[in-house]
């Protein structure tokens, strides 16, 4: 990885985002996905010193430390839809698949993107996410947009590491053996 | 040394060649007349930089861009409208599934299809033209160059 300052380690994100349910085998590639964003959430406790006539902050705790990733796909799937609609998929009719929303209410599993930018050093992430449903989906719209799913899921945290994701970065000036 | 930009030019002249039914395919050259026709002209068009372009960085930085070149088909015909049609069915099929292509522009790139523009030659008989318009996003790397 250059040493900064490096024009080579700006970053213009792109990549492919994947998905395997708690309990299964491999990861589903969910196709296109124009964002992916992962968002701490962390709750602190100030103290202040009030041993001077203006009273400064002379201490920060955390207390709470959590995360969540919210995403768009632009593929309208079956498997995507059930991620937001907490659904099983249901295919015993050939030729469909029926959704009961909001039935599956623990809906977990392992979230994966690999970075395939070709501006910046190549970002991976992966962690065990929990779904939880956000936004509108639009059946209908007046706008000459292609519909996308917004999903939100909270990151868990790794039982072994205490991790809330792992964060790969790929160092392409390094040539492996 | 990497200039996608010419990179990309030049895959669509070799594209615009196996369209089928053309019999001229010319880059760097405007000039055309009747035996040259069915006549494609691949021009190199405007090129602005769409991302990367703040001034807080090096000069150097990476950016991206997007080009649209322009293409021109020129054709003389019983049925021209159609026979142009044709030409822009053909191309599109060529450009958008193109794996050069593609891979030219890259991960943070893409290929867009704009329109196209038609004209014709009222005082001349079954003259006509279109001009395909496609952008191409793709990143330029000043260090590459």
């Amino acid at each position: 990885m250059p040493v900064s300052p490096d024009v080579q380690n700006y970053h213009i994100g792109k990549g492919i985002v994947s998905f395997k349910e708690t309990g299964g085998t491999e990861f589903v590639d969910l196709g296109n996905a124009p964002s992916f964003v992962y968002a701490p959430t962390i709750e602190k406790l100030e103290h202040f010193s009030s041993r001077e006539g203006v009273k400064t902050k002379d201490f920060t705790a955390i207390t709470t430390v959590a995360a969540t990733v919210t995403f768009t796909l632009d593929e309208i799937t079956g498997l995507n839809l059930s991620f937001f609609a907490l659904a099983e998929e249901d295919t015993t009719t050939p030729g469909t698949i029926i959704l009961e929303g909001l039935k599956k209410t623990e809906f977990t599993g392992d979230i994966k993107v690999e970075g395939t930018n070709d501006i910046g050093q190549k970002v991976d992430f992966e962690a065990t996410v929990s779904f939880v449903p956000e936004g509108e989906f639009s059946f209908i719209t007046d706008a000459d947009e292609f519909t996308v799913i917004t999903i939100r899921a909270e990151v868990q945290k790794d039982a072994t590491s205490g991790a809330f994701g792992k964060w790969t970065i790929h160092d392409d000036t390094v040539v492996t053996p | 040394m990497a200039d996608i930009r010419e990179d990309i030019l030049a895959r669509l002249v070799a594209l615009v060649t196996t369209v089928p039914n053309m019999r001229t395919v010319r880059r760097n050259d405007t000039d055309y007349f009747s035996a040259l026709m069915p006549a494609a002209f691949v021009l190199d068009g405007d090129e602005d930089v769409v991302a990367g372009n703040d001034g807080s960085r090096p000069s150097n930085r990476p950016m991206l861009v997007e080009m649209a070149p322009e293409i021109h088909i020129i054709e003389q015909s019983d049925a021209i409208g159609s026979d142009l049609t044709t030409f822009r069915r053909e191309l599109m099929k060529l450009v958008l599934t193109d794996a050069t292509l593609n891979s030219l522009t890259g991960s943070n790139g893409a290929i867009q299809y704009l329109g196209c523009d038609s004209s014709f030659g009222w005082l001349e008989k079954q003259y006509g033209g279109v001009q395909i318009r496609f952008r191409f996003k793709y990143p330029l790397i000043p260090n590459d160059l």
